[in-house]
């Protein structure tokens, strides 16, 4: 369907929704009043937010506890209540006449309730998404955001590390190298991070040090890192991993929606350790008075250290947050107002091995503060219900500084900045060098979504629109070094000087519901998102994301005893954009120097240098899309809750990195080998004594990395939770989650190699395969985890003990490029052997490049007669033999405890043990002839709350 | 009493007379030269016959045939000869020859009549050999190893002059003793084609265009710059003869300052990778080699896909390795890590052994050396047995103190 059709589309359901519907106008009007109390105490709780769902109603308690809803027309609705402290409230209530003396009961949360939740809830909702909630979060004593992931089905659990980037991934299915997987960038990159309405991005994130091998550590192209958000904070997280609402963009992978505390909350001071890690943290929410709101405030302070024996691998870090919310003209048209201040800071200033000699100096810093202003206004008219907004904005400043000892001989240099021939001057015997990367990336959004939701006769309907302006930029100095270059090719670049990335989006949803009988209904959501980039080095047409998901609720009996209670299907289609990065935007430009001629005498000295400038830009960047279909079924049967999806993913155009190779010509002069002290005169070389030196030209590929977009990433698979329900004498639930997930990944970015030595004049051109035969790898794997809990709430203890089964664990590496196989077998001798080199485990597999390019800059097809030549031997790359074996590991387990106990009435103790028996079962991969270590290693810790 | 005196008397004289009856015996021994060494002159040779009960020596000369001749007594002997031959080329030949268990007594004579054919063992020893190799380099002046002063050294050891021109210089794979070469056939022994790592180096000239006299020595640096100015305990290499450096390459990454003025430069006709800057003689124990190429000049040489190979079992993104036949080498010398990270990297032929020395380490400032064979009129000969066990020891870097 084009662009046009769906946007007629989305308007022509929107502008339905809002024709009055005569007959309808006539219903009586009813009223629905309550009281909001503590089911133990009885005591009513003000500035409670009670939400009907399918009207998009929402309003607070007031200080008496009781709420009002006005004007309801009559129908089955789903009402929610929230309050910090106590556990969320949700009931299906039928409302034909006024209800005027509600009593709404809250449960505190607490181990000594009945119903405790403790694991990743699914189901209920129209895509594929999980809820957790905070007890959930403590149980698993999370250290960031990350390790929440591992409460999701077909996630291996993992240890918490706050030394290395926390990046978060949806579906992926990472290689694993000794127990550790290694998470996919481009899935990182896709997975939206929203807390409070306020979407996070690394987009301005240019931290990376180019030309030089000793990178910090930065995911200046991968994902957030969630290291910056504290975890005390975390009220409730909700993450989609199926066709997000239309009102969630700049992601391909999903998202993960945070909800952080706002209210009135006793003082909580936790401590949390385990071998590495170290946390204090503290909370508190005031209540400032009558119809004055609240104020919360927390802090954390983190110390993680990777090896015990050295301080130059620790990492510090502090966040404070602090939190105004309120509720304004609460009778009328309530308007909520939030204000919410975060900032963190790095505290390791320093970094140096006192073991090491003194030849290094590492500084390393990161802070940030942002400010979120959001809320809700319902209006409650009849164009309108409810106003969202959400204007945020953050700045940082990352800091990356190193000073280093060089010690060698005297070395020419240059620091032009222009292509040409250029004198360079030379760098001492012995020196200090310094360099620095600076980096100031500031963000802002502002974001209106507006709702109106009604019942018309008797469909349920709630559409929205919305608009979206988001802007990241970097004011940072960027890369910068001292009197002397720290290495080769490096020049200084200011991040000042990129533009600034701003998107705009527009974006419409509508949801129908269309109850078919009295338990039966049919959900229906379309939406349409348009987003488009602005910005100097970007020129792209409307980016069209539209959503749909569907759903049939077949069967609903939830207090039927035995048989089938519940039974849904649903079903959901999208496509989703992610928005470029800076990074990928605005790459360094690359800088070759070679010498033209040197001459050293003592202290006499000159260094000709020929300098190319090459932009490595691509003006041809595409911005990577995802398509996402999913097809799910709920099924309550016998009292076993089963949640079953079925996900298809397909994401193109992914950003990767091409490797380039352009060939590159200049004048080099002949030294006399004299002791006439020469100058550079008008491109000559011309000694004191009037002898002029001979030149020649000579060539080289210059070889530079430029962004491509030549990642693709198709997956699918099945994740299912069965509930098979609790126990009642022993109190003990069991559950089982786990999927089973193939993805097939391939890098087809152009990639050239300069294959010369003395003599070689050809870089060849070849499909994204790098020093092997491969450029890609699929994968499959099979995972279930048997969770057992038991939950007593008289001695207000909970204990789950999870088997993590990994039975189906396969991977190989693959090559395609647009359908055909190039790889072909060799043997000794050097005949071609036919066969199929995926099964074949004897001959040495090689491949050919696609074209090849001569130092002239001629490209040519690389034809088998070209691969018979001994010229062109060196362009062939190989693997060995069983390189392109599959791996097929055999199923591995390992068990994992958690236990949380609440002492008395304020303290709150949790501890876990991961990999409790140290399973450390070694797996043996034919493929590279190694064995590796799977399982993550045994790992333990603990947490203390207090309550005051 | 007057009976016994004369039976004493009598057996006197029989035994004297007996004693008296020594048998001396012609007997001819032919040296058996390979046919190249047909026009060799073989009067000089001198071979001894030495008795094994009471060690008498005989010594004759060879005639024009090889043959020496003998009269010696009845008696058991063993023969046995030396000789050095310098060829026309400069090599020079060492010659060793045994014979053992050699019977004269009247049962023999007969065989005696045809001369007895000794063996001869043939070692040849370059005109050019590696004499010294400074590779571990000193303590600058930051208290760190300093190993940009390091360097090979080259003599003529023979007594007719030498020419540079077209000799190539090699460091062997692996380039550390710490683990056995993959360069071996199946039965363990070191393939013949010797491997080359990282970068072939070749004196310029067409023939005779730059003679190393002999007793001379020709002095290749790293990097020939002034070392001692920066560093006390260096060494000033700035009048080094050459230096491994080509200005073709981009060689500043790898420090190796451009040679002082007057140095010349050695030529580079091959190196493993597009980018590889440096040819790495620091540090770990290296075997290096001196050789010729033979027929071909070394561009077509080293054009030739064939001579460049990977590692056995290795695959494209793996290293090359040039190959030399060992036939072409003129010397060679290994140096190992220790006693016990021995791995030989040069076939026996080339070098039946392999130095250490104590404790050596980098930055210990200290040289391998040929030991000293004779003096001949103020000029050094060195020992070259082609074996780094029994011809090598440790030795302050020459050109320290120069």
């Amino acid at each position: 369907m084009s662009l046009y059709r769906f946007i007629f589309l989305c308007l022509c359901i929107f502008i339905t929704s809002q024709l009055p519907v005569t007959a309808q106008e006539a219903e009586k009007k009813v009223k629905f009043e309550g009281t909001i109390l503590d089911s133990k105490t009885g005591e009513t709780l003000p500035v409670v937010v009670v939400h009907i769902k399918e009207l998009n109603m929402w309003t607070t308690s007031n200080l008496e506890g009781v709420f009002t809803f006005k004007n309801i027309k009559p129908g089955t609705y789903t009402v929610t209540a929230s309050c910090l402290g106590y556990k969320d409230y949700e009931m299906r209530m039928v409302l034909t006449k006024d209800v005027l003396n509600y009593k709404l009961r809250l449960e505190e949360e607490s181990l000594a309730i009945n119903e405790v939740t403790v694991t990743a809830k699914s189901g209920g909702k129209l895509n594929s998404s999980y809820s957790i909630n905070k007890t959930a979060i403590d149980h698993l004593q999370a250290t960031s955001l990350t390790d929440i992931m591992q409460l999701l089905p077909g996630v291996l659990t993992f240890n918490p590390s706050l030394t290395k980037i926390n990046q978060i991934t949806i579906r992926d299915l990472p290689p694993i190298t000794n127990g550790t997987a290694v998470p996919n960038t481009t899935n990182a990159l896709g997975t939206a991070i929203i807390i409070d309405g306020a979407q996070l991005s690394n987009d301005a994130n240019m931290q990376t040090r180019s030309s030089d091998n000793n990178a910090f550590s930065t995911s200046s192209e991968g994902g957030i890192d969630t290291r910056q958000i504290p975890i005390n904070n975390v009220e409730s997280i909700e993450v989609i991993s199926g066709v997000a609402s239309a009102e969630y963009g700049d992601l391909t992978s999903g998202a993960v929606i945070v909800k952080t505390r706002a209210g009135q909350a006793p003082l909580e001071v936790g401590f949390k350790t385990d071998p590495n890690i170290k946390q204090v943290s503290a909370t508190k929410g005031f209540a400032l008075g009558e119809n004055k709101g609240f104020f919360n405030a927390n802090m954390d302070y983190s110390y993680s250290n990777k090896d015990n024996r050295s301080p130059s691998t620790t990492f510090n870090r502090i966040t404070l947050g602090l939190g105004y919310s309120n509720t304004f003209n609460k009778d009328r048209t309530p308007l909520s107002f939030n204000a919410k201040f975060n900032g963190h800071m790095t505290l390791d200033k320093q970094k140096e091995d006192p073991d090491m000699k003194q030849d290094r100096l590492y500084k390393a810093e990161d802070k940030q503060a942002s400010l979120n202003l959001y809320g809700n206004w319902m209006l409650n008219k009849a164009w309108i219900t409810n106003l969202k907004y959400t204007l945020a904005g953050s700045y940082g400043k990352q800091y990356n500084y190193e000073k280093k000892w060089n010690s060698g001989s005297m070395q020419p240099t240059t620091s032009a900045t222009e292509t040409g021939p250029n004198v360079g001057t030379f760098l001492p015997a012995q020196y200090f060098s310094t360099f620095w990367v600076e980096g100031k990336p500031y963000s802002a959004q502002a974001k209106v979504v507006a709702n109106l939701s009604g019942k018309y006769g008797s469909l349920y309907n709630s559409a929205l629109i919305g608009a979206e302006w988001k802007v990241k930029g970097n004011e940072g100095d960027g890369k910068q070094y001292g009197q002397y270059q720290p290495a080769s090719g490096l020049r200084p670049r200011s991040f000042k000087d990129i533009p600034a990335i701003h998107e705009y989006s527009f974006f419409a949803e509508n949801k129908l519901t269309i109850p078919l009988s009295k338990q039966q209904f049919f959900e229906l959501s379309t939406g349409v998102r348009l987003s488009n980039i602005s910005t100097d080095a970007a020129d792209y047409d409307i980016m069209v994301d539209p959503r749909f998901n569907a759903r049939v609720v077949l069967y609903d009996q939830k207090w039927k005893k035995g048989g089938l209670q519940h039974l849904s299907v649903r079903g959901g289609w999208g496509i989703q954009h992610k928005m470029p990065t800076m990074y990928y935007l605005y790459p360094d430009p690359r800088y070759t120097d070679r010498i033209a001629f040197q001459y050293i005498n003592g202290d006499t000295t000159l260094a000709v240098y020929h300098t190319q400038v090459t932009p490595t830009d691509n003006p041809d960047l595409k911005t990577p899309v995802s398509t996402n279909m999913e097809f799910g079924v709920d099924v309550n049967l016998y009292g076993i809750r089963a949640n079953i999806a079925y996900y298809r993913e397909n994401l193109k155009d992914a950003f990767s990195t091409s490797k380039q190779v352009i060939p590159f010509h200049w004048t080099r002069h002949k030294d006399l080998n004299i002791v006439t002290k020469p100058e550079y005169i008008n491109g000559e070389i011309v000694y004191d004594d009037g002898k002029i030196a001979e030149s020649y030209q000579d060539s080289i590929f210059i070889s530079y990395d430029s962004p491509s977009n030549g990642n693709r990433i198709k997956k699918w698979g099945v994740e299912y939770t069965l509930d098979f329900g609790m126990i009642p004498a022993i109190r003990t639930s069991l559950i089982a989650t786990g999927a089973y997930r193939y993805e097939k990944r391939t890098d087809q970015s152009p990639l050239m190699r300069d294959k010369s030595t003395t003599s070689y004049a050809y870089a060849g051109i070849y499909a994204g395969t790098d020093n092997g035969v491969d450029n890609g790898r699929t994968a499959q794997r099979f995972n279930t985890n048997f969770q057992i809990i038991t939950h007593i709430p008289k001695l207000r203890f909970i204990i789950s003990l999870t088997t993590q089964c990994v039975w189906v664990d396969n991977s190989k590496r693959t090559f395609s490029y647009n359908g055909k196989n190039m790889i072909y077998m060799k043997d000794e001798a050097g005949n071609i052997v036919p066969g199929n080199p995926n099964k074949d485990s004897q001959h040495n597999k090689y491949i050919n490049p696609t074209h090849y390019m001569d130092l002239a800059g001629n490209v040519y097809t690389f034809t088998d007669e070209h691969a018979k030549m001994p010229e062109f031997q060196n362009l062939i790359l190989s693997s060995k033999p069983k390189f392109l074996l599959q791996d097929n590991l055999d199923p591995y387990f390992m068990m994992n405890l958690h236990l949380t106990k609440e002492i008395g009435k304020k303290t709150t103790f949790s501890f876990y043990v991961n990999n409790l028996t140290n399973s450390s079962p070694k797996r043996y991969f034919r493929s590279t002839g190694q064995h590796q270590k799977m399982n993550s290693d045994i790992s333990f810790g603990a947490e203390l709350k207090l309550k005051f | 009493m007057k009976k016994y005196i004369y039976t004493l008397l009598a057996l006197f004289f029989m035994t004297s007379c007996l004693k008296d009856e020594k048998i001396y015996t012609g007997i001819q021994v032919q040296l058996d030269f390979p046919e190249e060494f047909a026009d060799m002159d073989r009067t000089p040779i001198v071979v001894n016959l030495r008795n094994t009960s009471n060690g008498v020596q005989y010594k004759s000369n060879c005639d024009a045939n090889g043959i020496a001749s003998f009269n010696a007594e009845y008696g058991f002997y063993e023969a046995n000869f030396q000789h050095k031959h310098i060829a026309d080329d400069g090599v020079i030949h060492i010659f060793n020859g045994r014979f053992e268990n050699i019977v004269l007594s009247r049962e023999t004579e007969a065989q005696a009549a045809t001369p007895f054919p000794m063996e001869i063992i043939t070692a040849t020893t370059a005109q050019v050999i590696i004499k010294e190799f400074y590779h571990f380099g000193c303590i600058g002046n930051d208290g760190k190893n300093y190993t940009y002063d390091t360097y090979l050294s080259i003599y003529n050891n023979s007594n007719k002059v030498a020419y540079l021109d077209s000799i190539c210089i090699g460091m062997v794979t692996p380039m550390t003793s710490n683990s056995p070469s993959k360069f071996v056939y199946n039965n363990g022994v070191l393939m013949d084609s010797i491997p080359l790592d990282q970068m072939a180096w070749q004196f310029p000239g067409t023939g005779k265009d730059y003679p190393l006299q002999p007793g001379e020595e020709c002095v290749i640096a790293y990097s020939a710059i002034n070392h001692k100015a920066l560093h006390p305990n260096s060494i000033d290499l700035s009048k080094a003869d050459y230096a491994f450096w080509t200005e073709k390459f981009d060689m500043s990454s790898a420090q190796v300052q451009k040679p002082a003025i007057g140095v010349k430069h050695l030529e580079c006709i091959w190196r493993t990778k597009e980018n590889t800057k440096a040819f790495p003689i620091a540090n770990a124990a290296k075997a290096m080699i001196l050789f010729k190429i033979e027929g071909v000049t070394a561009a077509q040489y080293v054009a030739n896909p064939k001579n460049i190979t990977k590692a056995p079992g290795g695959t494209s993104s793996s290293l090359d390795y040039l190959r030399i036949p060992k036939q072409w080498v003129l010397d060679g010398i290994e140096c190992v890590t220790s006693a016990d990270k021995n791995n030989k990297r040069l076939v026996t032929r080339v070098d039946a052994g392999y130095f250490f020395i104590e404790g050596g380490a980098a930055g210990c400032g200290l040289a391998a050396i040929r030991k000293v064979e004779e003096v001949v009129d103020g000029r050094i000969i060195y020992q070259d047995t082609n074996n780094s066990t029994l011809d090598l020891e440790t030795t302050v870097p020459s050109w320290k103190n120069k």
